[in-house]
């Protein structure tokens, strides 16, 4: 086998090796390459900037063990840009699993901030139902819950006492992984209501939401690379903007590799032509 | 009951049902009657709820067999299983989902586990997609080409090499990308039309456990 | 009668639809033939159980690691379960062995009535472990890997709605060595099939699917009603485009009705 027909064939372990090293060394020597940010960044940071200092924001965190670091820098940092304009927070859950994240990081960055519980913010829990769920909750909250995630009763909270439905929410976010649960929250909040979207996504459903930007949904974060640049926007370095070196790291090994293996395909393709 | 009646009142059934949801979707209608068909939807996800339950029934039972039996290889992981199959409902009506030993315990174990397979996935389709960008012909010249170019967009080697990369790619995943979506969602909506005609009224039985041809001479 | 505002058109559209795919199953039982392209993903099914058979190695199906029988996803569900009687009716036929991995709960009962149905055909019992339960998340996607490699299935089929485990499940049965035929409506998870499998049946084909293996009038009959609405969708949106590019809005209008 000569040198061309091996770089055609590397063998998975080689492969994923090179990943594993090139994704490690960031960590300990960072490249800190220059990060551009998209229109869509733009559009959810510009969405929270135009609204008015104290408005509500309702957010579906629905993260999974499986897609937390991709998201949860980026929610973290729009949560945090959130509270800086003094907006009241709802957090809700379509996932089974998001109550325990949002106790772990949106919370903690509530506390970082001094935000008070019950005022500032208030965490709901899971509801059940998906795009029907969110239907009953834009309609009146009250039908999907009758107390917090902690137990306490929705009259004895202030922010609850507030925000009854639609007509009180600003802005709606939806955070997860679910391509359906990312399409319901259109339809069902900023089709009948006018109310903004933002949605911080993973990277296979970017191409799937983009179709709606900018008229229904105002701004994507899509995955590690829209966490960082809103990390960029909102001057507030996280993990995502120290994910962004190994990213570059292992995507130019990537694209090296596969400009290697095809050299094969090149030579033929330079000596009889383009077949069909 | 007769193969005709056992076939027939369910399909009654599901063409009742299915047209009252529509119609209540489309036409304006009292409260009452609109609550009314969420009720029949939510049915459907407590059905999903009992129908865990007895899944959860059917793997239990399954990997004790497996313990029974002591089969090689398997009976130990069978046994992680059912021990796990007991100890986290234990833990949330002991201690609650919102306390630090359940959180403590899903994060050392769910947590990291999906984590490590999010991660394993990642290698596996870079390696699938090092296999499939080839350039045999025109379509798989196109393919890797639009690859390369969005994945120049998305990390920021690309534009520290060429300011022109993040610009192909955010064309390639703002224009052909969504456009190339919309014509399969709307050829996918008719489909999803068809088989609900087929479904209400019959045609189609699948949702029946009814095999494909059979019963289709009624 | 009112209709809600905002979904005039939709209704007048499912309306149309409704009596379109009548006419021309009222015309299929009239006795007119419809002819409809062949989809390779299907025609291949036997082929590749053949294949399964010749080798000695087992046929694997699944049905995706998302979705629920009460959810938007339901129909891709059951366009698996349309699929899979096929499947389990050729394994029956040839002697194959069928493996399933099942992640859906409420749809456990309707695949092994399926298979139980199809088997009684041929007069074969169902052998035991047929189909095996895998609670869904990163279990179902390990699991049904693990499956694949470990049974060192021949033929592959994962029909219905797809996760992120849609490449890995590839993957692993691009590495047993096993043919695969794959389909979804989940636009996001069509490339990862698209690049590893070797047939694939994209959104409205595992629609058609069910369809198109029963092959009888009265059904061809709805997939061919598909063609008019096509052709209508095809025509507004050049007439869109180009009433767009001069700002003119009636359109828009009507449609938003």
């Amino acid at each position: 086998m000569n040198i061309t027909e091996r770089l055609d064939k590397l063998p998975t372990w080689f492969l994923n090796l090179v990943f594993l090293i090139l994704l490690v060394i960031p960590m300990f020597q960072p490249i800190g390459l220059p990060i551009q940010i998209n229109e869509m960044t733009r559009g959810a940071y510009r969405t929270i900037e135009e609204l008015p200092e104290g408005s509500v924001a309702i957010i579906d965190y629905s993260v999974g063990p499986a897609n937390i670091l991709d998201l949860a820098s980026g929610a973290d940092a729009m949560i945090y840009h959130m509270f800086k304009r003094n907006f009241k927070l709802i957090f809700i859950s379509s996932a089974a699993d998001g109550p325990m994240f949002v106790e772990k990081y949106p919370v903690n960055v509530a506390e970082k901030l001094g935000k008070v519980y019950g005022i500032d913010y208030v965490h709901l829990g899971y509801f059940a139902g998906a795009e029907m769920g969110i239907a009953a909750v834009m309609n009146d909250i009250g039908t999907e819950y009758e107390n917090d995630y902690h137990g306490t009763s929705l009259n004895e909270i202030s922010l609850t006492q507030e925000v009854k439905n639609h007509e009180q929410i600003n802005l709606a976010i939806y955070i997860g992984g679910g391509a359906d649960t990312m399409i319901s929250w259109i339809r069902q909040v900023n089709t009948p209501y006018n109310i903004p979207v933002v949605q911080v996504v993973g990277g296979t459903m970017i191409a799937q939401v983009t179709p709606y930007f900018p008229t229904q949904v105002s701004g994507i974060l899509a995955s590690l690379q829209g966490s960082a640049e809103y990390e960029l926007l909102v001057k507030r370095p996280g993990k995502a903007i120290g994910g962004m070196d190994s990213l570059s790291l292992v995507y130019g090994a990537f694209i090296l590799f596969v400009l290697l293996g095809n050299i094969n395909q090149i030579k033929a393709l330079l000596s009889k032509g383009v077949r069909k | 009951m007769s193969n005709t009646i056992r076939r027939m009142i369910p399909t009654i059934i599901t063409f009742l049902i299915g047209m009252f949801t529509i119609f209540v979707y489309y036409i304006e209608v009292p409260s009452s009657i609109s609550d009314g068909s969420s009720t029949i939807i939510s049915w459907g996800t407590i059905i999903v709820a009992l129908a865990t339950g007895y899944g959860t029934i059917i793997l239990l039972r399954n990997h004790v067999r497996k313990i029974q039996t002591r089969q090689p290889g398997e009976w130990i992981y069978s046994l992680t299983i059912a021990v796990t199959i007991f100890v986290f409902p234990l833990l949330y009506f002991i201690a609650g989902d919102t306390s630090s030993i359940y959180k403590l315990i899903y994060d050392l174990t769910i947590s990291n586990i999906g984590l490590a397979v999010y991660a394993i996935v990642f290698f596996s389709l870079a390696t699938s997609s090092y296999k499939a960008f080839r350039a045999r012909n025109v379509n798989s010249t196109i393919l890797l080409l639009a690859g390369l170019f969005v994945m120049l967009q998305i990390a920021p080697i690309g534009a520290a090499i060429w300011g022109g990369f993040p610009i192909l790619g955010n064309w390639i995943l703002n224009v052909p990308t969504p456009g190339a979506f919309r014509g399969i969602n709307i050829a996918a909506a008719f489909g999803l039309i068809a088989i609900g005609f087929r479904t209400l009224l019959g045609y189609d039985r699948g949702h029946l456990g009814i095999s494909e041809g059979e019963g289709m001479e009624d | 009668m009112i209709i809600v505002s905002g979904r005039v058109i939709d209704f007048l559209i499912l309306v149309a639809c409704f009596i379109t795919f009548y006419v021309y199953v009222y015309w299929a039982e009239r006795g007119k033939t419809f002819k409809i392209r062949k989809i390779p993903a299907l025609e291949a099914v036997s082929e590749v159980i053949g294949r399964a058979v010749e080798q000695g190695r087992p046929v694997h199906f699944t049905s995706g690691g998302t979705g629920s029988l009460s959810d938007a996803l339901a129909p891709q569900l059951l366009a698996g379960v349309g699929v899979l009687s096929h499947i389990s009716k050729t394994c029956a036929e040839l002697d194959a062995k069928l493996v399933v991995s099942e992640v859906h709960p409420d749809l456990l009962p309707l695949v092994v009535s399926t298979i139980e149905t199809s088997y009684q055909i041929y007069g074969r019992d169902v052998p035991e472990d047929t189909v095996t339960y895998i609670p869904r998340g990163r279990t179902y996607t390990i699991g049904a890997a693990a499956l694949i490699q470990r049974e060192k299935v021949a033929a592959n089929f994962m029909i219905g709605p797809f996760t992120h485990e849609a490449v890995f499940l590839a993957e692993a049965g691009s590495e047993a060595g096993a043919m695969q035929i794959a389909g979804t409506a989940r636009v996001n998870q069509m490339p990862f099939f698209a690049t590893v499998c070797d047939y694939i049946l994209i959104a409205e084909d595992i629609y058609a699917a069910g369809a198109y293996i029963q092959g009888t009038p009265k059904v061809l009959g709805t997939i061919v009603g598909e063609d008019p609405f096509k052709i209508l969708m095809f025509c507004l949106l050049i007439i869109g485009v180009i009433l767009a590019t001069f700002n003119v809005t009636w359109l828009m209008d009507i449609l938003n009705m």
